[in-house]
């Protein structure tokens, strides 16, 4: 049985790195990334678990990492955005502008990353089931259906949603 | 100096130096109209870049809000020695600690903590300043306020009604713009009129007249990324802001008003936004983040809003309603309209009155109306307060005027797309405030067409029942938006370039995630006919060091920085040239830059390259002249001018922005449940420089729209408490709930704007509830005039309808 | 974040847990986090002294088929049960709550025996005749105590539970997995949002059992009901408008708040058990 009462010393594996962390129970995993670590791609958001800004994965699952306290986490591998690096979901992102502020850009792309590692086939139900777990207020979602779509396709920059934003002069 | 060679221009590049293309693929090629990779495509997508608040130091001061419980009472008291005594407190403040501070930007009446009562739910009571978050947030726990409730208002009609409390009875002192006309004694904030032509000789002779009321509540910006502000007091007087703001230059303007410091004394400071939507284009925490800061000299406070507070505590959208009458012939030719527009303020104005005035500005719509009388109020409620949102007064005035529209087409049994094209303003009309729609106005009636082409709109009946009982409905509506900005709205650019010949470009516009700065590129990029990947836009913005800027709003910012921008390069080239001509020995005027290269236009081969001259240049012998090349360019909007107090007569805006959207709509009649099937729009917009952004723009205003009409707005309970201030309960549009989004572009040229170009960014949510009510009216059967449009509304109108 | 100084304990066994239980007062046991997170930020009032993580706890995290039984762990995430193929009416409920990054953390125990009164997870379960095994503190010190009971009788608006008592696992029997199945789930607008109403029914044999949540808003089962709804089933007669009525009748003043009239929420019933019924005919 394991007890922690105060700071303690924790032992987290983020991105492949085993870091060392002093942390009290009541820290999220959040605001340790954050601000222990040093990792501001996950954000306050709402940390209610509403809006999935705060989205990482743990064993490549997404959490939403506002509503996990760190201590929980020691054992689990930590991916957060910072740990993708040319990750051809985040390519399809940037190639299909599947963002505008960015802000939930990061929480977006390691669910869509986890999405398209279970289901590489596109499935609308599917795709709706996991993406409704982020909030984008800027793009509508046209943006990241286009990225997920680029993403499955193996992108490769080009995308339909390019072809398709000509404007119509008339 | 270039040696000539023998191969002749334009047919390849000179082997000269690198990265630079030849005069032929220069004139053929254009960043115009193209849709490359955005600047901070790597920095967003892999969550390198820093907002305001990742940049938080070590040492800093925490700050927790006790946010009011009531919509309305008296603060008979607050005891806070518990608080102060808690491990890690470092001050414990309320109102009373300023008692004389009043902020606001265009009136000053909102205390920085409130004072003596508490004029909305989430109102600010009380600070806790500690060492970190948990201590501040244990602290406030122990703070006990002790509150006389009063009767809260919850409408603007209640505000305005005999014997309604008084909200501010200090009005009458309030430092405010000479432009906001409040009515003391009153909770009207500020009223602007329209009065042109005769309109109640038109009312009395008209052969047809439809009236109607139309209203939602207010409601949030929603951005993803809640409000932050960080200020230090320097021990050397000076205040330093680092905020989530869309407008450095106003804040500082602001805080030197607020706090009686000269601007001289202040730096704001800005990072990208994650969302702005007019909601930090005013006043957020700076004042208090400032008042607390110098409370703790040469120590960093840091404000940051929770969720809750962000929707609460920090200013959201207004609310609305409206009583609209049209008198129209009986062919549908519109004659008049007397409007009434009661914009819900909440407890405090800062924004607001100038929203409710771009209302009156705008308040037809865009249509030809020859007589108008418009009273537009800004109201005290006891709501949660509203600053700007994007469409500013355009969004709540549309819904009014397209509802209106709608009634007037229903009682004349014509198409409502037929009537909108009869009466859209074209060029030489007079706006409601009695100037014309000049030569630069957008074709409006080719964005209608092109949208009913899009939703096939005479391919048969606009309403259709399918087999299992669902309802497809379809809806129209046109929209139109100038920005509201002061006649002295300016914009800045500063052009300096670096050893490798590349050009940086620095202004005052923040990225909000519109893309403003890729825009800016490619403009630069073209004008200097050079690669994108030689210009580089700056995205912070530094009262200390960029030009100065009126704010990130109103859709200007491409426009006005644009211009700016365009102008730095002609600054900067000149320089250029002169140091060239030195060298070159000829006359300025027979020199060109292109392709990195400055050279003579009639002999190419003779020229220099851009990095041999930017940072002056340096003859063989050693002897160096020029010095660095600076560009500046500067902005400020054509002829505007302020409006008549009486009659609203002026020409207050720097461009309109023209457009039609449509939506087919499917409802289920069982339980109201609809979903949107496609949203259209087409506008015209002049220059499409960015199209991919320049639709990203447009579909993401759509998708608020979307929400604003069918799911979001306050719902408050009998004493004005709000009963869905976080995102567990105040819904906006989750994946899966988007339309197929169908957008088309018109390019009228806009004279005066960059290439063409005019604002774009607000414009594509302003005509969406007015569509979604026309679409859900049609398939209830019945007008459906308030909103949100949620199932429940929309069954039970069906239900009533049916009987 | 939660503010105040709290221990955190990993118990290994049931037994562990329940005993930190006993020394900690004001403790709680932390299975999703998902409410404890949020209500510890955002209600001054709601006391923790202490988590005590329960998901390492093998009893807790059981997915099995045993004697004719499954057993579903109560600190198993919703997604994690979803996943699985034996009870596919409990996965079509637990995949209407909250949204999928949230089900990934948020248990069965969490969302059964949390605060939050909709308990939407529990609606199969009472169909199903579940039984719920706990551990229980003994009195004074007494060693803790084990009990499996029917879940009907432990279960009025919310499962009631001894101070301490720590929710172990669920039972099913299997051939209640097998029942034809209707589900249907309104919210008042985003379908990731809490339940202006939840339905479950399900047809074993002719008899039609009935039960919902968010009209409440507490979870509700009645004899009465499926009495009524059987016999409409029974006698061959398609149940009618009228008799939706009665069922009204029965469940009695339906919910009124900032989500839903009263009235909104009646019709959604009525149109909810008329289809489920169509698709159970």
């Amino acid at each position: 049985m394991k007890i922690i009462h105060g700071i303690t010393e924790l032992h987290l594996c983020v991105n492949g790195e085993d870091r060392c962390v002093a942390v009290r129970p009541g820290e999220t995993l959040l605001r340790v990334l954050r601000e222990k670590l040093g990792l501001t791609g996950a954000k306050c958001g709402c940390e209610n678990g509403d809006c999935g800004a705060c989205t990482v994965q743990l064993d490549g699952i997404p959490v939403k990492s506002c509503l996990v306290l760190a201590v929980e986490c020691d054992g689990s591998a930590i991916t957060t955005i910072e740990g993708l690096r040319h990750h051809p979901v985040q390519e399809a992102f940037a190639a299909a502008n599947g963002y505008q502020c960015g802000f939930c850009t990061p929480g977006q792309i390691l669910n869509a990353a986890a999405l398209i590692q279970a289901h590489p086939e596109s499935d609308e139900a599917v795709d709706r089931e996991w993406m409704q777990s982020n909030l984008c207020r800027c793009t509508g979602y046209e943006g990241i259906r286009d990225a997920l779509a680029v993403a499955r396709a193996g992108g490769d920059g080009t995308t339909d949603a390019r072809a398709r934003t000509t404007s119509d002069s008339l | 100096m270039d040696s000539p060679t023998s191969r002749g221009w334009g047919a390849k590049p000179f082997a000269f130096g690198a990265g630079w293309v030849s005069l032929a693929d220069m004139k053929s090629s254009t960043h115009l109209g193209t849709s490359p990779r955005r600047m901070d495509a790597a920095a967003k997508t892999g969550g390198t870049l820093r907002y305001t608040d990742d940049r938080v130091r070590p040492g800093t001061l925490h700050t927790a809000i006790l946010m009011s419980c009531h919509a309305h009472a008296e603060i008979r008291g607050i005891d806070v020695a518990a608080a102060r005594e808690a491990p890690g407190v470092r001050g414990v403040f309320t109102g009373a600690d300023w008692p004389d501070a009043f902020i606001g930007l265009y009136m000053g009446d909102k205390p920085p903590l409130a004072r003596g009562r508490v004029r909305y739910h989430g109102e600010p009571v009380a600070a806790v300043v500690a060492d970190d978050e948990a201590a501040a947030q244990a602290a406030l726990r122990r703070i006990r306020v002790n509150y006389a409730p009063l009767p809260a208002i919850g409408s603007p009609r209640d505000g305005m009604a005999p014997g309604a409390p008084v909200l501010h009875p200090d009005l009458a002192t309030y430092a405010r713009i000479p432009d906001i006309l409040p009515e003391p004694g009153t909770n009207i904030a500020n009223r602007t009129r329209i009065r042109k032509g005769d309109p109640e000789r038109a009312f009395a002779g008209a052969e047809v007249t439809v009236a109607g009321e139309f209203s939602f509540p207010p409601g949030d910006h929603v951005a993803l990324e809640p409000r932050v502000v960080i200020a230090e007091y320097g021990l050397d007087g000076r205040l330093e802001i680092d905020s989530s703001t869309q407008s450095p230059f106003e804040v500082r303007n602001l805080l030197a008003r607020a706090l009686g410091l000269p601007e001289r004394r202040i730096v704001v400071r800005a990072t990208p936004l994650g969302g702005g939507f007019g909601g930090k284009a005013g006043i957020m925490n700076e004042p208090l983040a400032a008042l607390l800061a110098m409370r703790f000299p040469g120590r960093p406070v840091r404000v940051a809003n929770t969720r809750e507070s962000d929707m609460l505590t920090s200013p959201g959208r207004p609310g609305l309603q409206a009583r609209v009458r049209l008198a129209a012939q009986a062919d549908g030719t519109l004659q008049a309209a007397d409007i009434e527009f009661w914009f819900d303020s909440g407890g405090y104005a800062d924004y607001a009155v100038n929203v409710s005035r771009a209302a009156a500005i705008s308040c037809t719509g865009p249509y030809n109306v020859p007589h108008v009388r418009t009273d537009s109020l800004c109201v005290y409620t006891n709501h949660p307060f509203a600053t700007a949102f994007r469409g500013f007064g355009h969004i709540e005035l549309s819904y009014a005027t397209e509802r209106a529209m709608d009634l007037l087409a229903d009682r004349l049994g014509m198409d409502p797309a037929e009537l909108r094209m009869k009466n859209l303003i074209r060029r030489g009309d007079l706006t409601p405030t009695g100037a014309p729609m000049d030569a630069n106005t957008g074709d409006l009636p080719a964005c209608l067409a092109k949208v009913k082409e899009r939703l096939d709109w005479d391919g048969g009946p606009r309403r259709v029942v399918l087999p299992e009982g669902r309802i497809r409905a379809k809806g129209v509506s046109c929209f139109w938006k100038a920005p509201a900005i002061p006649t002295f709205t300016d914009a800045g650019a500063v052009l300096f370039f670096a050893e490798d010949g590349s050009a940086t470009l620095s202004t005052g516009i923040i990225e909000i995630g519109q893309g403003a700065l890729d825009g800016l590129r490619i403009l630069v990029a073209e004008a200097l006919k050079t690669d994108l990947e030689r210009v580089t836009v700056t995205n912070l913005v530094d009262t200390d060091r960029s030009p100065h800027d009126w704010a990130t709003a109103a859709s200007r910012s491409l426009f006005m920085a644009g211009r700016a921008a365009l102008e730095a390069v002609e600054d900067a080239t000149g320089q250029i040239k002169r140091v060239a001509a030195a060298v070159l020995r000829c006359a300025e005027g027979d020199l060109e830059v292109g392709g990195n290269r400055v050279f003579i236009r009639d002999e190419p081969s003779l020229g220099l390259p851009l990095e041999k001259v930017v940072l002056g240049y340096v003859y063989p012998d050693g002897v160096a002249i020029g010095g660095p090349v600076i560009g500046r360019g500067r902005y400020m909007a054509r002829h505007l001018s302020g409006m008549d107090p009486a009659t609203g007569a002026g020409k207050p805006w720097l461009e309109w922005t023209l457009g039609a959207e449509g939506v087919e709509i499917e409802v289920d009649p069982a339980d109201g449940a609809i979903r949107v099937v496609k949203a259209a729009c087409t506008m015209d917009v002049g220059k499409v420089v960015h199209p991919a952004l320049a639709r990203g723009q447009v579909v993401g205003a759509m998708g608020m729209g979307i929400g604003y009409a069918l799911t979001e707005g306050y719902v408050f309970d009998a004493r004005q408490i709000v009963q869905n201030g976080s995102l567990r309960d105040y819904k906006i549009m989750r994946y899966g709930e988007d339309p197929e989004y169908i957008v088309d572009f018109v390019e009228t040229p806009q004279g005066d704007g960059p290439h063409g170009l005019r604002g774009l960014g607000e414009q594509g949510i302003v005509g969406m509830p007015g569509c979604l009510a026309q679409a859900v009216s049609l398939a209830v059967g019945a007008p459906v005039n308030e909103l949100p449009m949620t199932p429940e509304t929309i069954w039970k109108r069906m239900q009533e309808a049916s009987r | 974040m939660i503010c105040a100084d709290i221990h955190y304990v990993r118990p290994d066994t049931a037994e562990e847990a329940v005993e930190a239980w006993r020394r900690l007062p004001g403790a709680r046991y932390l299975a999703g986090g998902t409410e404890i997170l949020s209500s510890a930020r955002r209600t001054a009032a709601y006391e923790l002294r202490a988590c005590i993580d329960i998901k390492r706890i093998p009893e807790t995290v059981r997915h099995e088929i045993r004697e004719g039984r499954i057993h579903l762990g109560a600190a198993l995430a919703l997604s994690d049960v979803a996943e699985g193929e034996a009870f596919p009416l409990l996965n079509a409920v637990l995949r209407g709550i909250a949204d999928r990054t949230v089900r990934n953390r948020l248990t069965l125990g969490g969302n059964v025996a949390g605060l939050l009164p909709y308990r939407e997870a529990v609606l199969p379960l009472l169909l199903a005749d579940a039984t719920v095994l706990t551990l229980a503190p003994g009195a004074e010190d007494a060693p803790p105590v084990r009990r499996e009971r029917r879940l009907r009788d432990v279960f009025d608006k919310r499962l009631v539970l001894a101070p301490g008592e720590l929710l172990l696992s669920f039972s099913v029997p299997m051939e209640a997995t097998e029942w034809p199945w209707s589900h249907q789930r309104r919210t008042r607008t985003s379908v990731v949002d809490y339940p202006l109403a939840t339905t479950a029914l399900v047809r074993d044999g002719e008899a039609i059992r009935f039960a919902v949540t968010g009209v409440h808003p507490y979870p509700f089962r009645s004899d009465a009901i499926d009495a009524a709804l059987t016999e409409g089933v029974q006698t061959g007669a398609p149940l009618t408008l009228g008799g939706v009525e009665s069922i009204l009748e029965a469940l009695g003043a339906l919910r009124a708040d900032s989500r839903g009239s009263a009235e909104y929420r009646a019709a959604l019933v009525k149109k909810m058990i008329l289809t489920s019924l169509e698709e159970l005919a």
